[in-house]
């Protein structure tokens, strides 16, 4: 070991107090940013795993093989794994009304390795046990279907059959697997969007096991999508397709090469004799590069905010470990110096200090990054699901990726800041000179600029005699010797004040996810909402008959609170004057809506409640129910939502309704053959509808009086703001929103006033059917929904429940589609994910104000000790122990005052700067500083200051008077 | 008239393999107003008796009168007063707070004491030291000479009645040296002080009263000069 080495060493061992400061700095510091990186790797990681879960492992997509090609591919050299469908044929799928659907392609289910693509998500019914029968894809139920590859007599459903005659679609190249140019000609050809349908074989029966959710098939094109049957040798085939992962292709472009090999060393027979080629048809780019775990797009944002809290981590180490290096250093001045005298060089000096840092860093480093893991694991296993649903994950806690890049770019980052805080320090080692160890060695140097202002506050006097007389001889002397070293006390103060504020900010941020995400669903919040959607083209019950019937079958379920359903029905209306203000965006609005007679053209949603909801909304607005509830004369509640979070240009569009009044609902629009009606809208100040000829822009319009049939009156008797109780009405309606009991169907529907129950079920079918003209964007596939909201005492047992219960209505053909959405369980989750990031960013808080603090703690410590013997000075001169304690107790409250000023002016740049950007990015509440978190700051502060003067002077008190003028502190 | 008296007294530092007996039984007794030089080899105990007697450190064993009472009966707080007040200490080294300019260094006492400043007396001592126009300066504005003598100023300033000085002169040259002895044996005259000088030199020792030499840490021999 050389010499400089060996010295460097000793120091370590004797200088026990600096060394432990360094090297607890160092480890904090290391295993933060470990956690830091391991916790974004494990992220990343989760994601990538995530992904996975949801689309599978597949990196290619092969298609043209023979059956023996399928098994030869499997075992193929450089596959790791593979899963191959077998292909019986592609179908046109056409409805009863002639539109094609699209293509169905017919295979088998897939054999291989498991998890390659991901598990069929069945939606209802069962997978295919012969080859009999078959899968369908969701969007297929209910449909009617007729024309060439396809028969049907009945609404495609569980049980029913289909018939399908299966050919050969045209081979047609995903994009993602050509080349530049060939993407570019293909466009220009428009290539990809003519399909042909070759060798169609004759017609086969098949039952319906089920269908499955096509959200877990992501390669499968918009126009083709996959059928399943059970697997059968002798049922004819247009080839298989395989999708392989391969060993060791981390990107697109190896990934694309090697399939490219592997293809090349097909043996003969493995390519479908009905392919041209055996074709990389598919590369999956998006697993890919979420997996590759260089810098992918994907991965910047996570990697660059990793980076950036690692940046405030490294400034506050360098600050602690440069501060540890300068303290040790200035109590090494006459070692130094006799170094220096005896002939060693300034580099050599230099290098000491180095091989110090390095020594600490040894030592450090594996600390912190051990303890970096164990943290990280520890935080992942208390945040667990929070966090694992933050990535996306949808079980489980999240598994720590130990990844090494990421560990050693920690332990660089660490390295590296250590030696930066050793740099300045090494300069000033290298600076003491031989002389400083014979002449005023033992005592604090002084730096130039220390005495300059030491000298001129000795001048000065008044000021000083002053404080003097104001203050004592303890308050006096604690001034001058805050007022020296202002270097190092700056440093303190700012340490100080970034430990208060970092509490404060940490205290600010938990609140802020609290209050603003962390809910519960409110009283009259719905936990799980179920959406089904009717048929309308369905003779028998109208909607509102039939919501009625599920609404009794869904409150009969054990367990069920409550339950309500809606309907909104977005309808073209006209307003009266009184109901609408006119807002100065009106004036300029395109297309002009405001009429003649200061009313208002345009569209108005309808919500249409249960009347067990309705009753309940009148009673808590305190309404006349026999004004509201006559099914003659429907009164509308006018509904203007409470708040718009995100601006005030939303009530510009019209939506606020202001008064009461009438809006007239026009039921009966004549339409025309050549143009779809866009809008009703004032042309001139006169009601007109805007009609579109098909195949162009073209607009033409026709005054009301001209083409309206049927309109119904109804009244606007009232305004309300209030949504509780009705669950699924938001705070963001663009249009005019009335709400109205399902009983007023029949007379808006225009009919005459039923005579009995008879004609009052006929009224309310006829205004399914007239109404479906004037919604614009109604149901999926030409249907209503209706949102049935329920309240249950235990969620997750109640959802299953009604999805047992929904699917069984569903057997009733009306219903064609349903949808089920668990808020109780969406708030759980997100609270979940809240605890998490609340958990992370405590933890971050923490660990950032610890290090912060162990500046404090270590420069306020070290300035008492190096001072120890002034102190012995003043105590042998008679300074007492009280007004020894007074002075620094009064240097102390200083830095406290100092510290905590700053900090909390630095808390409220933090609280404004947060709530500037999470109000407009987010919306939520102002927040404001409270009490408790500044107590917590105080708190803090002055539990640092304490314990780093009890420390300082426990420590310089053993040593007695004389022991401290004498002390040579090598 | 007796007064400081050193009765049996020992320090022992350390403990275990680390002992060290620096002083070792010692007892001794000082008139008012006599000069004594106490002589002996480095590690001797010197300092440590000087220490002793001055109330900045506590005993292991024996006991130290000033004026009849055993110091070390009083309590912490009561010691910084007898420090401030009865006893004047010099040493070799860093004498001085480094951040206050001289005439602060000198007035401390005082101040500890909450009194006001004699002002007479400081411009006096000024005077007499040779301080003048260099009241205003830091220790490291000042030669070690200087810093020295504004050291004994300030263990003059209270007037104590014993002045403790552990090789006053050490840092200085001989002009100085004599120069600064002058100044300390005049005052002590003048104010009727008792002067305890540890010293290795030899003029030094010739000057004072009566010499003690101190061996091991123990009394070798104590003569007076007639």
């Amino acid at each position: 070991m050389g010499v400089l080495t060996r010295l460097a060493c000793r120091t370590i061992s004797q200088q026990r107090g600096h060394t432990l400061v360094a090297v607890i700095g160092i480890a904090l510091s290391c295993s933060l940013i470990t956690a830091i990186f391991t916790s974004v790797a494990s992220l990343l990681d989760a994601r990538v795993a995530a992904m996975e879960q949801i689309d599978g492992t597949w990196e290619a997509y092969v298609d043209g093989l023979s059956d023996a090609g399928a098994s030869w591919i499997r075992e193929a050299p450089g596959v790791k794994a593979a899963q191959a469908l077998r292909r019986i044929g592609d179908a046109e799928v056409v409805s009863e009304s002639g539109d094609s659907l699209g293509y169905l392609s017919l295979s088998e289910l897939p054999v291989g390795d498991a998890g390659i693509i991901p598990e069929l998500s069945i939606y209802e019914g069962s997978l295919p046990t012969t080859s009999d029968e078959i899968l369908l894809p969701r969007w297929l139920k209910g449909h009617r279907l007729r024309g060439p590859g396809s028969e049907g007599e009945v609404p495609v459903n569980v049980d029913t059959t289909v018939t399908i005659s299966a050919g050969r679609l045209a081979h047609r190249k995903h994009p993602w697997s050509m080349d530049a140019d060939e993407v570019g000609s293909a466009y220009q050809e428009s290539d990809w969007g003519i399909q042909r349908l070759e060798n169609v074989r004759e017609p086969r029966t098949f039952r319906v096991s089920g269908f499955y959710d096509i959200g877990s098939l992501p390669w499968a094109e918009d126009f083709r999508s996959y059928a399943f049957t059970a697997a059968d040798p002798s049922q004819p085939t247009v080839g298989s397709e395989a999708f392989l992962t391969l060993d060791g292709a981390p990107d697109a472009e190896s990934v694309r090469s090697r399939v490219r090999e592997i293809i090349a060393a097909a043996p003969a027979g493995s390519r479908d004799p009905q392919a041209e080629e055996i074709d990389l048809h598919e590369v999956h780019n998006g697993l890919i590069m979420l997996r590759d775990s260089s810098i992918g797009p994907t991965d910047a944002p996570t990697w660059t905010m990793g980076t950036l809290l690692s940046l405030v981590v490294v400034l506050a180490g360098i600050s602690l470990i440069s501060n540890a290096f300068s303290i040790s250093i200035s109590e090494r001045i006459r070692q130094f110096g006799l170094l220096a005298s005896i002939g060693a060089s300034r580099r050599q000096l230099k290098r000491i200090i180095y091989i110090e840092a390095l020594i600490l860093s040894a030592i450090g480093i594996p600390l912190g990054t051990a303890l970096g893991l164990i943290g990280s694991w520890a935080v992942f296993r208390f945040a667990g699901e929070g966090v694992a649903l933050f990535a996306g994950l949808e079980t489980g806690a999240l598994p720590i990726c130990i990844s090494p890049t990421a560990l050693g770019a920690a332990a660089l980052i660490t390295l590296v800041s250590v030696i930066i805080s050793a740099v300045i320090p090494a300069h000033r080692a290298a600076r003491i000179s031989a002389v400083d160890a014979i002449r005023q060695a033992r005592d604090v140097q002084l730096s130039r600029a220390e005495r300059r202002r030491a000298a001129r506050l000795a001048s000065h006097g008044w000021l000083d005699r002053l404080r003097l007389h104001i203050e004592g001889v303890t308050g006096w002397l604690a001034h001058r010797n805050l007022t020296r070293s202002s270097g190092r006390g700056r440093v303190a103060s700012v340490s100080l004040a970034l430990s208060a504020s970092l509490i404060v900010v940490s205290g600010l941020l938990s609140s802020y996810l609290n209050v603003t995400f962390h809910r519960h669903p409110e009283p009259g919040e719905a936990d799980l909402t179920a959406t089904l959607t009717r048929a309308t083209n369905e003779v028998g019950d109208g909607v509102a008959d039939a919501s009625d019937r599920v609404l009794a079958t869904l409150s009969a379920i054990p367990g069920v609170r409550s339950a309500g359903y809606s309907m909104s029905i977005q309808a073209a209306s006209l307003l009266s004057p009184g109901a609408i203000a006119q807002t100065e965006a009106d004036e300029g609005e395109q297309p002009r809506r405001t009429l003649a007679d200061g009313g208002r053209a345009g569209f108005v949603n309808l919500i249409f409640l249960d009347d067990r909801s309705w009753q309940a909304y009148l009673d808590e607005l305190g309404l006349d129910p026999e004004r509201f509830s006559d099914p003659l004369r429907p009164m509308a509640i006018g509904y203007r939502p409470n708040s718009y979070s995100t601006g005030s240009d939303l009530t510009a569009v019209g939506g606020g309704l202001t008064g009461t009044g009438q809006a007239t609902i026009l039921t009966s629009i004549t339409s025309r053959a050549d143009a779809i009606i866009r809008d009703v809208s004032s042309v001139d100040g006169t009601a007109s509808v805007v009609f579109q000829r098909t195949g162009s822009e073209e607009q033409v319009t026709a005054p009301l009086s001209e083409t309206a049939t049927g309109q119904a009156t109804v009244g606007i008797g009232s305004m309300s703001t209030v949504s509780s109780g009705i669950p699924t009405l938001t705070n963001y309606y663009r249009d005019p929103t009335l709400l109205l009991p399902a009983s007023a169907l029949p007379a808006i529907a225009g009919t005459a006033a039923p005579a009995n129950a008879v004609e009052l079920s006929q009224a309310r079918a006829k205004f399914d059917q007239i109404a479906r003209p004037f919604a614009i964007g109604g149901g999926l596939s030409g249907g209503q929904p209706v949102t049935f909201s329920i309240q249950a005492s235990d969620p997750p047992k109640a959802e299953q429940k009604v999805r047992d219960a929904v699917s069984d209505i569903l057997y009733d053909r009306s219903w064609i589609e349903y949808d089920i959405a668990n808020y109780a369980e969406m708030f759980r989750q997100s609270n979940q994910i809240l605890g998490a990031a609340g958990i992370l960013a405590t933890a971050f808080a923490t660990i950032t104000g610890l290090i912060a603090a162990t500046t404090v703690f270590s420069t306020i410590a070290t300035s008492i000790i190096l001072r120890r013997r002034e102190f012995a000075v003043l105590r042998s001169i008679g300074m007492g122990e009280r007004a020894f304690r007074r002075m620094i107790a009064r240097e102390v409250a200083s830095f406290a005052v100092r510290g905590l000023v700053f900090g909390l002016a630095l808390s409220v740049a933090a609280n404004i700067l947060i709530n500037e950007v999470t109000i407009s990015v987010l919306g939520g509440e102002t927040l404001r500083i409270s009490p408790f978190e500044i107590g917590l700051a105080v708190g803090a502060v002055l539990l640092i200051l304490l314990a780093s003067v009890t420390y300082a002077l426990a420590r310089s008190r053993t040593e007695s008077i004389i022991e401290a003028i004498r002390d040579d502190g090598l | 008239m007796e007064i400081l008296s050193v009765e049996h007294l020992t320090r022992v530092f350390g403990s275990g393999e680390g002992t060290v007996r620096a002083l070792d039984d010692v007892s001794l007794s000082i008139e008012a107003g006599e000069f004594i030089a106490i002589v002996g080899s480095s590690g001797s105990g010197k300092s440590t008796l000087l220490h002793l007697m001055g109330g900045v450190d506590r005993p292991t064993s024996g006991t130290v009168r000033l004026m009849g009472e055993d110091i070390y009966r009083r309590t912490d707080e009561q010691l910084a007063i007898f420090r401030r007040r009865e006893v004047g200490l010099i040493y070799q080294f860093n004498n001085l707070i480094p951040i206050l300019s001289a005439r602060e260094n000198i007035t401390l006492p005082a101040l500890l004491d909450g009194r006001a400043v004699n002002e007479n007396r400081l411009a006096e001592l000024a005077d007499a030291l040779g301080l003048d126009g260099r009241m205003n300066h830091l220790p490291s504005q000042l030669s070690g000479g200087q810093q020295q003598r504004v050291a004994i100023a300030r263990a003059l300033m209270n007037a104590p009645a014993v002045i403790l000085a552990d090789e006053p002169t050490g840092n200085l040259d001989s002009r100085n040296s004599a120069e600064v002895m002058g100044l300390l044996r005049e005052s002590s005259e003048r104010f009727k002080q008792t002067l305890v000088v540890i010293t290795h030199d030899e003029d030094i020792a010739l000057m004072a009263d009566r010499v003690i030499a101190i061996e091991d840490g123990r009394v070798a021999s104590d003569a007076r000069r007639t």
